[in-house]
């Protein structure tokens, strides 16, 4: 038993940090729904506005901007084939494919080079852009305005992306992942906001978890939500994060963060910052960020915007080893950015990404899982001395589980009225069914993995590209034979 | 403890409302995709009456039908055209066309152009460069893009002006895909572009001019070459690569000792070579 006099003070001590925890779990659930329902507007607003014609009006405009697609690859022979394959079929009147491989030891460029016929060429760079990694190799391809750069690596993504960067041409610039097939009509989709408003300097499209996927001559054909729990758990996490946390961003124009994995931006505001910071690991995030700054601070005006139709598919971790690796890296990533962007939050010329997204990716997403480890253990603790009854904690625990199953089932109904991708009654299962154990086997050990890599970005551990085991997609060809 | 039993009620409710939700989705979904094929084989049953029967069609049973027949009017030429169009404006797609361009919400008004413009078989020039100063620039670039489509030479001067204009302007591209689908027959119908030297104007004038093959856009783009702006020098050294001759050489190598816009000296190089001045 402990003393009276300690009890009482752990008691009101306990009080304060009850409520604490109470009006810092109120604020995120205000701000999510907040979110959630501008997300909702935008993303009904897109659907209304949809036009098919536009669509094809664009492709047949001579004033059309050009798109060089970036693929930075390393390691990635099971999907880069499928990749290119899907890059030379996008419906866009000009692309150039930039593939840069980032020395792969699987082999990456030879598999390319067996696919597709190229020749060595002397290519010259045409943008300015620092670049860490020595360029071995250039290879034109022969049928196609495609190139193939072979360079050693210097540990991260961003590097890649400059070495592409460099031999750009066109207006602007898609980046994607070497492992990633974009729709037929992604571009089109994703550039118009480009088309529609000249003040947009960047757009990022939906990205979705492709593993088990089928493609029928490198498009995706049918797409289920995957048997395995921890891919069903990613594409959960994929339809709140992008469907409903980009959209809701974008409408508040807050926008943090447009994925690596499908994003376009303006090839002269990229080179203008001097490419991706090669020695970030959220390089995609703190290329948005250092866009807002730039404009801010130019006081030009800027749009960057997410469009929640063109869809970029990309293989997520097949295994939970694969995903605490990833989700480290990704914490510290976001440690780093929110680090270096310290100077413009609570700063109202930053707008609503200097006064709302930074704060709240801040106190939520960055320091959300410690509070959580420290809220359980504080209660397992005043439960163990009796200053809390166990009761009280397990329905603690229960309301916040309800709190992120409705989470889960808002971002499914979301999905449903969106697009037609995860509609038959399988997916639905499979994702109502998730919906109700992620919390339970998920957000602890995720809780876990974010504080790691949180530790990492306040201890500058360094770290390079994220290794990770690719299946790559299942092919079918016409004739329906299995590949 | 009583507040966290009512909390844990809530949030379980919460969850079950929006397992619901899921649930109610799914079915209106369901109902929704019935419905449009209802709708589907309604217009089918209009379009074979009016186009293969050539008889009388019946009513439609809601204006949504109205829509959906009015979509299939660009898919269609000649008799079958205006076959569909005095179907269309005797149940009364003008007239609630007219009426919906005044709307409040934007997509009405949006849906409103796109049924008139294809109802009548000569949108009046006043109601769409009204619209092409509506307040809302996704309704502008509509009433651009149908007045566009519809071929007429007429819609050619007012869509470059909307895009030259200083407000309410329309984005170049789409203006330059509505002027695309227009009979751009004179370099002079451009004239808004030449005369204000606005930049996007100049780019839509150049690109679509050169795109139409007009010679006369030659001398336009030679001009062109100085400008400010390097989208513009490139639009120039793309149309003088279309529609130049050995005329434009010497002002393209000019350009390009002088060109440090390292994309703009690759177009002008592109036309130097495509003219046959690589030697």
């Amino acid at each position: 038993m402990i003393p009276a006099e300690l009890a009482a003070w752990l008691a009101a001590s306990l009080v304060v940090v009850t409520i604490a925890f109470g009006i810092y779990f109120a604020l995120y659930q205000l701000l999510y729904v907040t979110i959630v329902i501008r997300a909702i507007g935008a993303i009904a607003d897109e659907r209304r506005w949809a036009s098919d014609e536009l669509l094809s009006g664009t492709f047949a405009s001579p004033l059309t901007p050009g798109v060089s697609v970036l693929v930075p690859a390393h390691n990635e022979s099971a999907g880069s084939v499928a990749c290119v394959e899907s890059l030379l079929r996008l419906q866009y009147p000009q692309v150039q494919i930039i593939v840069v491989d980032d020395g792969s030891t699987d082999g990456t460029s030879e598999v390319l080079r067996a696919a597709f016929p190229m020749t060595p060429t002397d290519e010259e760079p045409i943008s300015p852009v620092p670049v860490g990694g020595v360029i071995e190799s250039i290879h034109r391809f022969d049928h196609h305005d495609a190139l193939l750069i072979r360079k050693s690596s210097v540990g991260r993504r961003a590097d890649a992306v400059n070495a592409a960067l460099q031999f750009a041409r066109h207006e602007l610039v898609c980046m994607i992942d070497g492992d990633s097939i974009l729709s037929p009509t992604a571009l089109l989709r994703v550039v118009q906001p480009f088309i529609d408003d000249p003040t947009v300097v960047a757009s990022g499209g939906i990205v979705r978890p492709a593993n088990g996927a089928v493609l029928i001559e490198a498009e995706v054909d049918r797409v289920e939500v995957p048997s395995r729990l921890i891919e069903r758990i990613q594409v959960l996490e994929y339809l709140r994060a992008f469907l409903v946390g980009r959209a809701g961003w974008s409408a508040i124009k807050g926008l943090l963060i447009i994925s690596g994995a499908f994003g376009v931006f303006r090839r002269d505001t990229l080179v203008q910052l001097g490419g991706l910071d090669a020695e970030s690991l959220a390089e995609d995030a703190e290329l948005v960020v250092a866009a807002h700054r730039h404009h801010r601070t130019e006081r030009e005006p800027y749009r960057i915007v997410f469009v929640a139709d063109p869809v970029c598919w990309t293989e997520v971790p097949a295994t939970w080893s694969a995903v605490s690796r990833q989700r480290k890296r990704w914490s510290q990533g976001l440690g780093e950015l929110l680090r270096g962007a310290r100077d413009m939050m609570l700063r109202p010329r930053y707008g609503a990404l200097g006064m709302v997204t930074l704060p709240y990716f801040w106190l939520f997403e960055q320091w959300g899982a410690p509070l959580v480890i420290v809220a359980m253990v504080l209660a397992a603790l005043s439960g163990a001395l009796g200053l809390i009854p166990w009761i009280a904690i397990g329905l603690a625990l229960v309301v916040s589980y309800f709190v992120a199953v409705a989470t889960s089932l808002l971002a499914i109904a979301i999905e449903l009225g969106a697009t037609p991708d995860y509609r038959t009654g399988r997916s639905m299962r499979r994702l109502i069914l998730t919906a109700f154990l992620e919390p339970i086997l998920f957000y602890l050990p995720h809780a876990l993995w974010r504080m790691i890599g949180l530790i990492r970005a306040i201890r500058s551990t360094p770290s390079e590209w994220g290794v990770q085991q690719r299946s790559g997609f299942v092919q079918r060809a016409t004739t329906g034979q299995a590949a | 403890m009583t507040a966290l039993l009512v909390a844990t009620a809530a949030a379980a409710l919460l969850c079950l409302a929006l397992l619901a939700t899921v649930l109610i989705v799914r079915a209106r979904i369901a109902r929704l995709d019935s419905r449009t094929r209802h709708r589907r084989s309604e217009v089918s049953t209009i379009l074979r009456t009016l186009l293969v029967d050539e008889g009388i069609a019946p009513a439609p049973r809601s204006p949504s039908t109205l829509h959906a027949v009015a979509s299939v009017v660009t898919r269609v030429h000649g008799e079958d055209r205006e076959s569909l169009q005095r179907w269309l404006d005797a149940n009364g797609a003008t007239a609630l066309a007219k009426q919906g361009m005044r709307d409040r919400r934007a997509i009405e008004r949006a849906r409103a152009i796109r049924l008139y413009v294809r109802t009548t078989t000569e949108p009046s020039s006043i109601l769409m460069v009204r619209m092409l100063d509506d307040p809302d620039p996704r309704v502008r670039g509509v009433a651009a893009l149908e007045w566009g489509s519809t071929g007429s030479t007429e819609a050619i001067a007012p869509v470059l002006a909307a895009a030259c204009r200083a407000e309410r302007r329309l984005p170049p591209l789409v203006a330059s895909i509505a002027i695309m689908r227009c009979r751009l027959l004179d370099v002079e119908s451009l004239h808004a572009a030449w005369s204000t030297r606005d930049p996007d104007g100049l780019r839509v004038a150049l690109s679509t001019g050169s795109a139409a093959g007009l010679a006369g856009v030659q001398s336009h783009a030679i001009t062109a070459l100085t400008h400010d702006d390097p989208l513009v020098r490139i639009a120039a050294a793309d149309a003088l690569r279309r529609v130049g001759t050995r005329r434009s050489l010497e002002p393209l190598r000019e350009r390009l000792t002088l060109e440090a816009n390292p994309i703009a000296r690759r177009h002008v190089d592109e036309a130097i070579l495509a003219l046959g001045g690589g030697a």
